[in-house]
Formats: structure tokens, C-alpha cells, sequence
């Protein structure tokens, strides 16, 4: 559709297009028209750039070259048809039409929808940028930039969604990351055909196939974290009005990892990261090994303990491995509720999970004080993970481990085991196995897995991620 | 792939949650008392009592049955037993004398037959009482009373070196091996305080699986000894008129043979802890090196008395001198002609002065 002489006809389209409450139009004079949307756009904006210009005119032969000239705007451009002037529209731009013209001016008078740069609510940090990523897209895109003032950090936007229209962008510095893998996530987004995209969630969906229930990628909120990945040769994904950001490849050590793990001392990192892969293994493994040591092999356990563990069982009228399963979807109950309750109710569920489920229910003889406790070592433990993908994947896992036990004891627990080793093992994200550096081994990594080397000894970017792996040169020696 | 996850999952079905047991089902057994009476073997079983509301006095249930066989004895408990009889933690088996006498390996047969037991307990003898009595003794100082006799075997090792502390498995290699005699501590019941408590008494010896005899306090001693079962003890010895007490560690014995004569040679340390007495220091290793001296003589003729090979000779001699070993038709008969010969040499490694004189001298500086 071509831009029409006449004012008025331009006018006349848009709203054939799009009759609704906010959009607003102006025909001065019959000579300059303007329209916007009055929901998305700034009315200051307007006022200052547009009709400052219109009262500052002189010279009324040439308007069109005129206007283009004194709009006091650096994001001003032109359009020739008519087709996406409703996408502009609802981006905040306000579109000018000239008599005479075949050309429109689009000037951006963008309104700010946003909460602005808060702290993150989901990820928090003891130490470190406090920072998170918005629902504003060039707030995220400004945020990383920020960070990285390399020339070689590079955006590929895309306008997925028929009707939404969403911008997606990947991102990722020229020179570290594997060009064929931006290429391949590149084609795949863009082979999206959805009417919508509202989170990234979504493009998450088209990427992954679903045969695991182990997160391929990291979704993060904070702009630290996404930064520490670009360099390291990983690839973003960013997503129009979602605060969560995709970095690809996610491999499972990233989920024991924490950004924070370079800002303090590497000793007692190497402590806290032992301990978070202790926690895995826990929330994984021991309700299913209580299980098994209750009602299969009883004779591993220690004698002292035994009597104990017996007098605590004495009069539950439930066998054990159906006590611990319900008390372990209670606790996902409370979990839940407490999730998606206001803030205001929270305090009456961890009274209604502390005191009635935890106390009362083991003053009723419904379950015994052991299965409390270790329901609540695993509860907890899984709490250490960031990711929700993870801590998700790791309740199913314990689930199928619960019921293997229940079969057959340690037995089903290490066959268990053996499954969920191999499954492990053979995930893949963009060609890397999903356990690298661990297996396959690299051993020049394997000062940054556990054990955490000093950064000046971190001299190499991993390689199964970049071919170009040399991060720092020669730092001189010395301390304080 | 489908069919290898179906098979699999139905492997894991089929097998019907085989061996499932709640823990609140068993009866869980720490001791376990064998008597034979009358051609009937009686079988008691200390249980630890698992119920809620455990008072001091119900802390233990004995439960006793009868048979001609351990098995029967155990099934006719199993009858009286509201639970299952649960010999997975059994962790002291006591004999008694009669039983002893009878044989181990008619005892033995069940314990080790069963999958259940795991063969890591102990194993005393009762002496001059009735193995039940020994399982009805008062306990104290346990939170767990039920396993007080292990616990008391435990703590008992190493004070006078007259115990050793033996365990199923270790016992079952020596019987299997034939070429050693085993022994095995007694338990005595004691009266202290209107209470009836139990306690470690001397060894007894055994014929391969026989009790023929008990040994005095000394002669266990230097049985213990020689056997290299002995890290620590303490010994008093006598001087003019008052007594010393050394502590003695990191005893070894060593055995050699050479010519129809064994040679032991026995060294280690010791410390003196109390003297009352003012005596040289040469001379008090002169005395401790006679009295373990007097120990293992005494324990030699022990076993030459009773034509028994009470240290494993026949064992040196099956490894070192294995020809030799096949000619000897009468093994006992070659043991009590064999010539032994003892040296000793333990340091005494502080020269204690008389305390109260030492805090003396320290004023003095």
C-alpha cells in the first residue's frame, strides 16, 4: 500500500486499520497529519519534538524536506508504503504524512513501560552486580553492552510472532563464539511460525528437543552471569518484554556453578561448590536410600541406630516408602503454594507446613519423625540449585528413584543410579556432551570444576566452546 | 529400544518386592545364649525391646526355646515371638560349658548356614553358669543394653591381657585350619551391690572344637602372650614390701623353630605408673622380664599337659618345615616333647621416682 497524496486519505487507513481508543490523529491545516497511539507513546515527546518543529516552520513550499530537518529527534526515519505502519504504531512511534508527499516521517516517542533496572528477586546475590535484567529490550541489550564495550559484541535481531511481532535477538562476540552454532540457532528461530512469543520460554520449546527433563540451556535474570558467558564463547538469547535471558550451551556443571563463584576467594568457593554437588546427590538419593535401608537391607545400618529407627516406626500404620512419598509431595504442595500465594498469605503456610504438618503429624502417629527429617534434608538441598529447570528435573529423578528402591531395594536404587548415569551422559546440547568437561575429559578445564584456580591461573577459555581460547597473557607476579 | 525398556521395567515388576521387610516387623536379636541340657539343645535370644514407651526394666525381652537341634530350638521362639526373629545385628553368641563340651561345630552349623547373620560377632563362653544367666545379668552404663556384652568384650581387651576378644570369623579360620587349637574367653557372673553383673574370667581351652579345660589368670596371660593378642596390660610386681605397677605396650611375640626347639622371643616397652618403693630401675626390668617370663612358661605347660598346640607351632612347622610336618604321625605326642625356649626383653622406658618425692624435688626448685 503506497503512501497517498492526500493527508486525510493516510489518516482514513490507519484507522480503517485500527479504530481503538488510543489511537490518536491531527490534520493541521490539511497540510501535516500525525498519528499515535497514545497508550505506548510519550505526549511530552510529541509535543516537544513535533509541534515544536511545526511552530518553528519558516519556509511552507518544501514541508516535507523542512520537518525532516528540524525534528529535534536522533531516531527519525522514513517510510515508503504503508504495510507495517501499524507496527510502528504500536512501538511508540508517531507517523507524520505531508500533503504532497509520498513520504512519512516516523519519529520515535516511545513511552516507558518498564519497572526499571531492580534488583533480581529470583537470583539474589551476596556479593556482586546487583543488577537484573528488564522487561525493556534495549534496557537488556544496554545492560550487557555496558559490560562489554568490545565492538565485536553483536545483536541478530529477529521479528518473530505473526501477530505479536516480538523481537528476539542473539547475541554473541565476533571472534570467541562458533559462528556455525549462531547460524544454526539463527535458521531454527526464524523457521518459527507462531501467532505469539511471549516469554522465552517459548523459543526455548522450539530449541529443545524434549527427551530430557534436564535444562539444556541457562535462563538467567542476571546480566553478570550472561556477560562471564559470552566471553567464555556461549551464545544469548534474548526475547522482547521477558526479563529472562538464554545462554546456550547449559551444560550441568554451569548449574553448579554460580556467577558469584568469582567474586570471592577461590579456596572456600572450592568448599561451596563441593557442597552444592553434595546437595545434588542428597535431594537426589536419599529418600530413595532410607527407603531401601528400612525395608530391604537393614543390615547395613549401624546397630545403635537400628533400635532407634525401629521405636520410630513402631505403630505407623503406613509401610515406609509410602510415608516418605506422601510427605514428599507435601512438601511440593506447600512449595507450590507458597510460589504462587501473595506475599501477604506466605507467612500462614510455613506456619500451617511448620507446625501442623511438621509437629502435629508426628505427635498423630502418621509419620515418623525420621521421615520428616529426611524429607526435610532433601527439601532443602534441592533449594541450593538457581535454576527451576534443574531443581525440577532432580524431583523427578528422586521420584523414579523412590520407586525403584521400593522395588527392589539398594539394588533398584544403584540399577537407578546406573540409568541415571547413562541418560546423563548422553544428553547433548549444540554438539557438547552434556557433562563436559567431566566426560569427556578436559583436563586443562578441570581447574575450574570442583576446585576453583586463582583467575590469573584460569588462563584458557574452554575449548570444547571456542577455538579461540586464550583469555589472558603473562600477568606479572606479586602480591600484597 | 522399546523392548529393552519393557523388559526392563518388568524386571524390575516381576521380582515382587522379593526380600521386603518393614524394620518394625523384626525382632531385633544382639545376643543369642546356647545351653544344652539333657540331649536338648536351649536357645535364648536377648532382643532389644523396639517399642515406644521403652522403660529402663523393658529395655531387653529374652525369649528361650527348646530342640534337638538350634534350628528347632529356634523355630519353637519363633512361635512365641509376636515378630519375626531378626539375626542380622546378633552380635555376641555365648556357649555354655556343656554345650562347649559337646562340640562347636554341631552350634556352628546354623549360624553359619543362615544369610542373615553376618559372621562378625562375639563369641564367649559361659563359665560355671548357665549361658541364659549370662543374657539375664544387669546392665548399666549402656544406652543400648541390649548389646552390653559385646560392648563389655570391647572395653575389657587390653587391661590385664588376660582376654581376647574373638570373633566368629576369626574363630571359624582356626577351627577350619586344624592346625591351631582355639581359645576362648569365659564369662563369670559377679555380685556387686545386691546386682548381678557379668565379667571377663580366664580362657578356655579347646581340643579342635572341644572345651577340655580352662586356663588360671596367668596361664591366659601368657597364652595371649604369645599369640600376639596382647598390645597393652598391666602387670604389679613386688618389691621388698610394697608393689610397683608397670604399664606395658607395643608387646610382640615371634615365634621360630629350629631343631625340635621353639624359640620365642617377646620385646616391648613399659611404663612405670606407681612405686612406692625405692628400687633400681635395672632391677624392675629384670622383674618384669621374669614375671612374663613365668607367664609363658606357665602357658607352655599348659599346653603340654594337655597335648594341645596352643600357639600355632604346627602351623610354623606346616609352612617352614613341611616335610618334617608329614612324618609326624602324633602330632600331640611330637608337641609335649618339644623344647621351648623364652627370651624376654622389655624396656622400661621413664624411671618414676616415688611421686610424693618428685613433688618434693619440684618445690626444691
Amino acid at each position: 500500500m503506497k503512501i497517498a497524496n492526500k493527508v486525510k486519505d493516510n489518516i482514513d487507513y490507519i484507522k480503517n486499520l485500527n479504530n481503538s481508543s488510543d489511537l490518536i490523529t491531527r490534520i493541521i491545516s490539511n497540510k501535516i497529519g500525525y498519528a499515535f497511539l497514545e497508550s505506548v507513546s510519550s505526549d511530552d515527546k510529541i509535543s516537544n519534538f513535533l509541534n515544536k518543529a511545526i511552530s518553528r516552520l519558516e519556509n511552507f513550499n518544501n514541508l516535507y524536506d523542512e520537518l525532516k530537518n528540524h525534528i529535534y529527534n536522533s531516531n527519525l526515519s522514513i517510510l515508503d508504503k504503508l504495510d507495517d505502519v501499524f507496527y510502528y504504531l504500536a512501538n511508540g512511534f508517531t507517523i507524520i504524512f505531508i500533503h504532497n508527499s509520498t513520504k512519512a516521517i516516523v519519529v520515535e516517542t516511545r513511552a516507558h513501560l518498564d519497572r526499571g533496572v531492580v534488583e533480581s528477586s529470583v537470583e539474589p546475590v551476596i556479593r556482586g552486580p546487583k543488577d537484573s535484567f528488564t522487561e525493556n529490550h534495549p534496557t537488556n541489550i544496554g545492560l550487557i553492552r555496558k559490560r562489554i564495550k568490545d565492538h565485536n559484541l553483536l545483536f541478530q535481531d529477529l521479528k518473530i510472532g505473526t501477530r505479536s511481532q516480538t523481537k528476539v535477538s542473539i547475541g554473541y562476540i565476533n571472534g570467541i563464539a562458533n559462528l556455525d552454532n549462531v547460524q544454526r540457532i539463527n535458521s531454527l528461530i526464524r523457521k518459527i511460525n507462531i501467532d505469539a512469543i511471549i516469554d522465552t520460554g517459548y523459543i526455548r520449546e522450539f530449541l529443545e528437543k524434549e527427551n530430557t527433563v534436564f535444562p539444556k540451556m541457562i535462563s538467567t535474570e542476571r546480566p553478570d552471569l550472561v556477560c562471564s558467558s559470552l566471553l567464555n564463547g556461549k551464545i544469548i538469547i534474548m526475547v522482547e518484554n521477558s526479563p529472562t535471558i538464554l545462554v546456550l550451551p547449559g551444560l550441568f556443571i554451569d548449574f553448579i556453578h554460580s556467577p558469584e563463584d568469582y567474586y570471592q576467594k577461590p579456596l572456600n568457593i572450592t568448599f561451596n561448590r563441593l557442597l552444592r554437588l553434595i546437595c545434588f546427590f542428597v535431594t537426589l538419593l536419599v529418600p530413595a536410600l532410607y527407603i531401601s535401608l528400612m525395608t530391604y537391607n537393614q543390615e547395613i545400618i549401624p546397630d545403635e541406630l537400628l533400635v532407634s529407627l525401629a521405636a520410630q516406626r513402631e505403630g505407623i500404620p503406613f509401610p515406609t516408602g509410602l510415608e516418605v512419598l506422601i510427605f514428599v509431595i507435601v512438601f511440593e504442595i506447600l512449595r507450590e503454594a507458597d510460589l504462587r500465594s501473595p506475599k501477604i498469605t506466605g507467612s500462614a503456610i510455613s506456619i500451617v507446613g511448620a507446625l501442623i504438618l511438621g509437629d502435629a503429624a508426628v505427635a498423630a502417629g502418621l509419620v515418623s519423625p525420621i521421615v520428616i527429617i529426611i524429607v526435610a534434608i532433601t527439601s532443602i538441598s534441592e533449594l541450593v540449585f538457581y535454576d527451576i529447570d534443574m531443581i525440577s528435573a532432580v524431583r523427578e529423578w528422586r521420584v523414579i528413584f523412590i520407586i525403584a528402591s521400593l522395588l527392589m531395594g539398594l539394588i533398584g536404587v544403584f540399577v537407578a543410579l546406573f540409568i541415571f548415569i547413562i541418560r546423563l551422559v548422553s544428553i547433548e546440547t549444540l554438539g557438547i556432551p552434556y557433562l563436559t568437561p567431566i566426560t569427556p575429559d578436559y583436563i586443562k578445564q578441570w581447574k575450574d570444576i570442583i576446585y576453583r584456580m586463582p583467575i590469573r591461573k584460569l588462563k584458557d577459555r574452554p575449548k570444547f566452546l571456542t577455538k579461540n581460547t586464550k583469555r589472558m597473557g603473562s600477568n606479572e607476579k606479586g602480591s600484597i | 529400544m522399546k523392548k529393552v525398556l519393557f523388559s526392563l521395567i518388568l524386571s524390575f515388576i516381576l521380582t515382587g518386592c522379593f526380600n521386603y521387610n518393614e524394620l518394625n516387623d523384626y525382632a531385633i536379636v544382639t545376643s543369642l545364649a546356647i545351653d544344652y541340657k539333657k540331649d536338648n539343645y536351649m536357645v535364648s535370644l536377648l532382643i532389644s525391646n523396639s517399642s515406644k514407651e521403652s522403660n529402663a526394666e523393658k529395655k531387653n525381652i529374652i525369649y528361650s526355646g527348646k530342640g534337638k537341634t538350634i534350628y528347632e530350638a529356634l523355630k519353637d521362639i519363633d512361635l512365641i515371638s509376636p515378630k519375626k526373629i531378626y539375626l542380622g545385628h546378633l552380635s555376641s553368641v555365648i556357649i555354655s560349658e556343656s554345650s562347649a563340651k559337646k562340640g562347636l561345630y554341631d552350634t556352628f552349623e546354623l549360624l553359619l548356614e543362615d544369610p542373615q547373620i553376618s559372621k562378625n560377632f562375639y563369641i564367649a563362653l559361659a563359665k560355671d553358669t548357665e549361658a541364659l544367666e549370662i543374657l539375664k545379668a544387669d546392665t548399666a552404663l549402656t544406652n543400648f543394653p541390649s548389646q552390653y556384652i559385646a560392648k563389655n568384650i570391647e572395653s575389657s581387651n587390653n587391661i590385664t591381657g588376660s582376654i581376647d576378644s574373638i570373633d566368629f570369623n576369626s574363630l571359624l579360620h582356626q577351627l577350619v585350619d586344624e592346625k591351631n587349637n582355639p581359645v576362648i574367653n569365659g564369662f563369670k557372673l559377679v555380685k556387686n551391690n545386691n546386682k548381678k553383673y557379668i565379667k571377663l574370667d580366664t580362657l578356655g581351652i579347646f581340643d579342635n572344637d572341644k572345651l577340655i579345660g580352662w586356663a588360671s589368670e596367668d596361664e591366659s596371660k601368657g597364652i595371649n602372650i604369645i599369640n600376639n593378642k596382647v598390645d597393652k596390660m598391666y602387670s604389679s610386681l613386688k618389691c621388698t614390701n610394697d608393689n610397683i605397677i608397670i604399664n606395658i605396650d607395643q608387646l610382640k611375640s615371634t615365634l621360630t623353630v629350629k631343631n625340635n626347639t621353639t624359640y620365642i622371643n617377646i620385646t616391648g616397652r613399659s611404663n612405670i605408673t606407681e612405686k612406692t618403693c625405692n628400687i633400681n630401675k635395672n632391677k624392675i626390668k629384670e622383674l618384669t622380664n621374669n614375671k612374663i617370663k613365668k607367664y609363658v612358661n606357665k602357658a607352655i605347660i599348659l599346653g603340654q599337659n594337655n597335648q594341645i598346640d596352643l600357639f600355632g607351632i604346627k602351623n610354623i612347622y606346616y609352612q617352614k618345615y613341611h616335610n618334617k610336618y608329614k612324618n609326624i604321625k602324633n602330632w600331640n605326642r611330637y608337641y609335649q616333647k618339644n623344647k621351648f625356649s623364652v627370651y624376654v626383653n622389655v624396656d622400661i622406658k621413664n624411671n618414676l621416682k616415688n611421686n610424693i618425692e618428685r613433688i618434693a624435688n619440684e618445690k626444691n626448685y
